[in-house]
């Protein structure tokens, strides 16, 4: 078992120094001189070149690259341009809201997904089957804006049943300590304010969350389909076993696990869904941070926020596999 | 060949549904002068944000331009994403999978670690970070997009290449001196492209979507290029009271994307259903 997380953490390192030379590459690809653009037209040659030996623009490619990793290393993403602040402290107060939103999205999306792909297998080319792989279709066919908006308008403004935006109202003020709404609100005991933080988070959540379920139970229909087919599951039937224990205790557990590396894969596909989501939403993310970062062309943030996000897709695929690799013991083949 | 693609319509009603929906779309947008009430950027602020009705039947934006004429010179716009993101990637991504997967060695190894790091990034982040980085512009987040899309085509291509290039037929080539860029084309690539091009519905798909969410923040086509996501966003503070303007480019985005997922849906079913099948 460790000898399997081992190996993947070294195969994993000539794949991380890549991604590290993608994300330093990142700003180098904008045309012109960042010390330029940062001051804009009016500077003098002085002032530029001032600019460019503080931004180490004058040092060789290679040494700015070992020296941008060297920074890394010490949890230096460098500083905001536009607020001064270093870009790590701004990443980790918006990082938590993010992962909140990422887990109920998930969430949600286990809850319709799974079961709605159970339903769809065992009714195989029936009329529910055909409803819901249209269904699917439909909600990965569909930009997430649209689905915003028609849910903002139903039970924002016509319904007004639920907060449009935000994370929490502004009449809730206590000290973080986690830095998750909801988890906060629990840790204090105040059921007012747990309530409202569970009500702004509906909405995105779904918003994220539908278009993951939808693929999801796709996936999910294939796998329980394939494993209704296999010899225990007549078996257990044979020797008349509660059909919902051969579905649900038989079929299920073992249909997951092809399944848990399909969720890795989603998982990235929330991480940008969150940029789309959090920006209409005006979820205090890393999501909205990043765009208001792209417009304010503040490069080192940007730089560092891909950098994250490409670290959360890693860091739970990686998990994902383990866990996997745990379930199931016919996976222990070597690793290229 | 034929009689299989005639099988499997009639096997598949959806993908019949999904080509119908896209050849409409077709001939929609290429006959969007005569459809359309008025031309798609002509300005007339008496009609600002009109709702659906007789002289524009999908309503006007907030400059009182025509939301149909938009949507349908906008159509020309998705379609060539689809199409050109897709078959850039496609290109990008079959070529560097057949060189690995042909020749193996130093080229291999590099080759499939970067397309490793490029997989270890959320598709849609390392498009917002390449567009970003690019500048904002329909052509960049093409190429943003097709950038991000190129690595699943490589590692698809790839593990084909491999399995061509041990045939016995290409070994006999090889054998009997064909040149190497004519086993390359004319064996391994001839003979990859199916696989590769089953993808294709789902990638355009996808295309479609991402390029019209980057329009959407603002890192796509620029107003005031008729592009269904950057028309959403220009319109997006009076979305609340004329839902019309993001309607219309909404649903239009979702309508095309649904129609190439259904024949990608249904050409992935058709693959699965014979690989299980015995033969």
């Amino acid at each position: 078992m460790s000898r399997y997380l081992l190996r993947r953490l070294v195969g994993l390192i000539p794949v991380l120094a890549l991604v590290l030379v993608i994300v330093f590459c990142l700003t180098r690809f904008i045309p012109g001189d960042p010390a330029v653009t940062l001051l804009g037209p009016g500077a003098t040659a002085e002032q530029i070149a001032a600019l460019r030996r503080q931004m180490h623009l004058d040092q060789p490619q290679g040494v700015q690259f070992l020296s941008y990793v060297w920074n890394l290393l010490h949890g230096d993403l460098g500083v905001s341009l536009k607020t001064g602040r270093p870009v790590l402290d701004e990443l980790a107060s918006k990082l938590p809201a993010t992962i909140e939103l990422a887990l109920a999205a998930l969430l949600i999306a286990l809850a319709i997904g799974i079961p709605a792909g159970v339903a769809a297998a065992r009714r195989r080319g029936g009329v529910l089957d055909q409803v819901l792989r249209v269904a699917a279709l439909a909600c990965v066919s569909v930009p997430a804006f649209l689905i915003a908006f028609a849910l903002q308008g139903l039970f924002g403004s016509w319904l007004r049943f639920l907060p449009v935006a935000g994370r929490l109202s502004p009449y809730f003020i206590f000290k973080p300590i986690t830095g998750f709404a909801v988890l906060d609100a629990l840790l204090h005991g105040d059921v007012a304010a747990l309530s409202d933080a569970i009500r702004h988070l509906l909405l995105p959540a779904t918003v994220l969350g539908l278009f993951i379920a939808a693929n999801l139970s796709r996936f999910v229909r294939s796998a329980m389909i394939q494993q209704l087919d296999e010899d225990y599951v007549r078996t257990a039937r044979a020797k008349g076993l509660d059909e919902r224990q051969v579905v649900y205790g038989h079929a299920l557990p073992n249909a997951l696990i092809p399944v848990l590396s399909v969720i890795a894969i989603l998982f990235g596909d929330m991480l940008g869904g969150a940029i789309l989501t959090e920006t209409i939403f005006s979820w205090p993310g890393v999501g909205r941070y990043t765009l208001d970062a792209i417009r304010n062309r503040d490069y080192p943030v940007v730089q560092s926020a891909t950098l994250i996000f490409a670290a959360m897709f890693m860091l739970v695929s990686l998990a994902i596999d383990v866990i996997g690799q745990r379930l199931d013991p016919r996976l222990k083949a070597p690793v290229a | 060949m034929r009689g299989e693609i005639v099988w499997t319509l009639r096997r598949y009603p959806a993908a019949v549904v999904g080509t119908s929906m896209i050849a409409a779309i077709v001939l929609a947008v290429a006959a969007a002068p005569l459809l359309s009430p008025a031309p798609p950027a002509m300005v007339d602020l008496a009609y600002r944000l009109t709702p659906p009705g007789l002289a524009h039947p999908f309503g006007a934006d907030l400059f009182g331009r025509d939301v149909l004429a938009r949507v349908l010179y906008g159509g020309r716009y998705t379609l060539a994403i689809g199409v050109v993101v897709t078959a850039a990637a496609l290109t990008i991504g079959s070529t560097v999978g057949v060189l690995a997967g042909f020749f193996g060695g130093a080229f291999d190894m590099v080759a499939m670690r970067l397309v490793d790091a490029m997989l270890s990034f959320p598709a849609l982040i390392l498009a917002i970070a390449l567009a970003a980085a690019f500048g904002p512009s329909l052509i960049n987040a093409m190429t943003a997009i097709a950038i991000a899309q190129a690595p699943q085509f490589a590692r698809l291509a790839r593990t084909e290449a491999l399995s061509i290039s041990r045939r016995p037929y290409v070994e006999a080539a090889i054998a009997a001196g064909v040149s190497t860029p004519r086993i390359l084309i004319a064996y391994v690539l001839r003979n990859i492209l199916p696989p590769l091009l089953t993808q294709a519905p789902l990638s355009a798909a996808n295309a479609i979507l991402q390029v019209t969410s980057l329009g959407f923040l603002g890192l796509g086509a620029q107003p005031p290029t008729p592009e269904w996501g950057a028309d959403i966003a220009s319109n997006l503070e009076f979305v609340r009271d004329a839902p019309w303007v993001a309607a219309a480019p909404g649903l239009a985005i979702l309508i095309t994307v649904l129609a190439f997922n259904l024949i990608g849906d249904c050409i992935t079913e058709a693959m699965t259903v014979r690989r299980r099948s015995p033969s």
